[in-house]
């Protein structure tokens, strides 16, 4: 592979200049790997922080709560991190405990990120961008769940350590937290980034 | 904090620097209190021996707390026990939903209770862990529920810690350094720190280790993630990690008494009813230890007699791991035995 081969790759998804020769401010404030970065790094945080206060409820709880902060503070909107991790740490609670009574507790991430879809949808300019995040983050939401639970069992099952394997879960949440933000920094790249400076923010 | 700091605090940048802070300082915890690897737990030399040698009561009967009370006389009591702590946890082996004997019997659970507390242990609890909070459908206590030893213990005066299978909290990490796999096991906090543990086995055939008594059974004493990856990665128990790191999980948990309720056995397959398996009833035996790898050692000759597909070679290397682990004596000639009628 040569670098002919990456850069386009590279400049989709590390922009700095557009074809006309500015630099795309709406790309800049999203930088993708930042984002993803930091849901994935906050996520984890939020359900090890978790378990102090207990076991799936709160760990979950926790974990969205503190990719919906990241979310709102990296978008500069420190009243929708606020509004977002108190609704998403009330709705999360209740689909863990109603998860508990019908079918799986692990129903708590797609509705989270449902919340987290709705409050983060504040965050874009154009409608098409807030329908695409309302729809987008409760399905990259579970699909990092489960991503992120069957990469730490296949690392733990490589390593033949339970120590890895206990962190299953933890995987999920690190997979919800990263998807989302990445789901956020993609889906505004894709649709709100042509708007001048900040406008996305 | 001046206006200036404040602002630094909540831009993006020190956002995320006071993020990756957080997370390496809980990580960091969570590492050093959670997952650091402990000692198994020391467990005192086995106190039910006789000249030297591990004792081993068998006994014949029919009236079941009969059967209880005579074996444990014939052990000489369980005053060694009430040196050791007040209270003791039980481990019963409830792998499915199937009665006595794929999973060991409420009323034998309450039977011992009973001998225990004539003894001077002031609080007796079933320990199990076959399920998890993260599904409505197994629940920890689901099996338990279904067969109704939860409502029977409960009312007998035995309460039930019915624990998630998944939930890391619920764990701490162990190793012995003699162990030839390095990897610790996580086994349950509740069964690394009880200064009594009690375990009730049944004697069944297994198909993958082919038998499962007093050390198979404690695969329900450690976390799902540990089951998990010796099924995923022994998934025919022919490459020898499933023989052998049953041996380690019971060297986790080393249980001072082994009581096994073989009044009846499962013979030709396991570890439950379905796949030509055989309630093989009228064994009518009892057998008390406190060495389990002879407890082992004896029932598997017990199944050899009632189960013509079933010979002792089949876990022979199980029995040698364990003792070389000094988990007991495989070597009958090296134990007393005790055989009594009730």
């Amino acid at each position: 592979m040569h670098a002919s081969f990456w850069a386009p790759i590279g400049d989709f998804l590390l922009p700095v200049k557009v074809p006309g020769g500015e630099t795309q401010q709406g790309y800049r404030s999203r930088p993708l790997l930042l984002w993803a970065a930091a849901g994935l790094g906050l996520s984890a945080f939020g359900w090890i922080v978790g378990g102090f206060l207990g076991s799936w409820a709160p760990r979950t709880a926790c974990a969205v709560v503190a990719t919906a902060i990241a979310l709102g503070l990296l978008n500069r909107q420190p009243r929708a991190a606020l509004l977002g991790a108190v609704s998403i740490a009330v709705v999360s609670l209740a689909a863990v405990q109603v998860g508990q009574s019908f079918l799986t507790s692990l129903l708590a991430w797609p509705v989270a990120g449902l919340v987290i879809g709705v409050v983060g949808a504040f965050a874009f300019r154009r409608r098409r961008t807030r329908i695409a995040f309302i729809v987008a983050a409760p399905l990259l939401g579970s699909v990092g769940v489960v991503a992120g639970m069957l990469a730490v069992f296949l690392i733990a099952r490589g390593l033949n350590d339970s120590r890895v394997a206990a962190q299953t879960m933890l995987g999920g949440a690190v997979g919800f937290g990263m998807l989302v933000m990445a789901g956020a920094a993609l889906i505004g790249r894709w649709l709100d980034g042509g708007r001048a400076a900040g406008a996305a923010s | 904090m001046s206006d200036s700091s404040n602002s630094r605090l909540f831009d993006r940048r020190g956002f995320l620097g006071l993020g990756a802070g957080a997370l390496a300082v809980s990580a960091a915890f969570e590492w050093g209190h959670n997952l650091a690897t402990r000692a198994c737990k020391s467990a005192s030399p086995n106190p039910f021996v006789a000249a030297g040698r591990p004792l081993l009561v068998i006994v014949e009967g029919e009236d079941l707390h009969a059967m209880v009370r005579a074996g444990i006389d014939a052990l000489g009591g369980l005053e060694p026990l009430t040196k050791l702590g007040s209270e003791a946890i039980f481990r019963g082996n409830y792998v499915m939903s199937q009665p006595y004997p794929v999973t060991t019997d409420p009323e034998f659970v309450l039977a011992v209770a009973v001998e225990l507390k004539r003894a001077g242990v002031i609080k007796t609890s079933l320990f199990d862990s076959s399920g998890t909070r993260l599904s409505a459908g197994i629940p920890p206590e689901h099996i338990l529920r279904r067969l109704g030893v939860l409502e029977k213990l409960t009312q007998g005066g035995v309460p039930v810690l019915a624990r998630d299978f998944l939930d890391p909290d619920e764990f701490v990490f162990v190793q012995n350094p003699a162990w030839p796999i390095a990897k610790p096991v996580a086994v349950h906090r509740l069964l690394h720190e009880a200064p009594i543990v009690v375990s009730l086995p049944v004697v069944k055939r297994h198909q993958w280790v082919n038998f499962t008594c007093a050390l198979k059974m404690h695969f329900g004493s450690v976390a799902m993630a540990d089951r998990m990856l010796v099924h995923t990665n022994d998934s025919d128990g022919r490459s020898g990690l499933m023989q052998q790191r049953l041996i380690h999980f019971a060297d986790a948990v080393r249980p001072q008494l082994n009581i096994v309720d073989a009044r009846a056995i499962l013979a030709r397959s396991g570890p439950g009813l379905g796949g030509g398996a055989e309630v093989v009833p009228g064994v009518n035996r009892l057998i008390l230890s406190g060495d389990m790898v002879a407890v082992d050692a004896y029932c598997a000759r017990l199944m050899a007699q009632h189960d013509e597909t079933f010979t002792l070679d089949m876990i022979a290397s199980q029995l040698k791991h364990a003792a070389a682990l000094g988990l007991g004596k495989a070597d009958l000639d090296a134990v007393k035995v005790v055989e009594i009628r009730a």
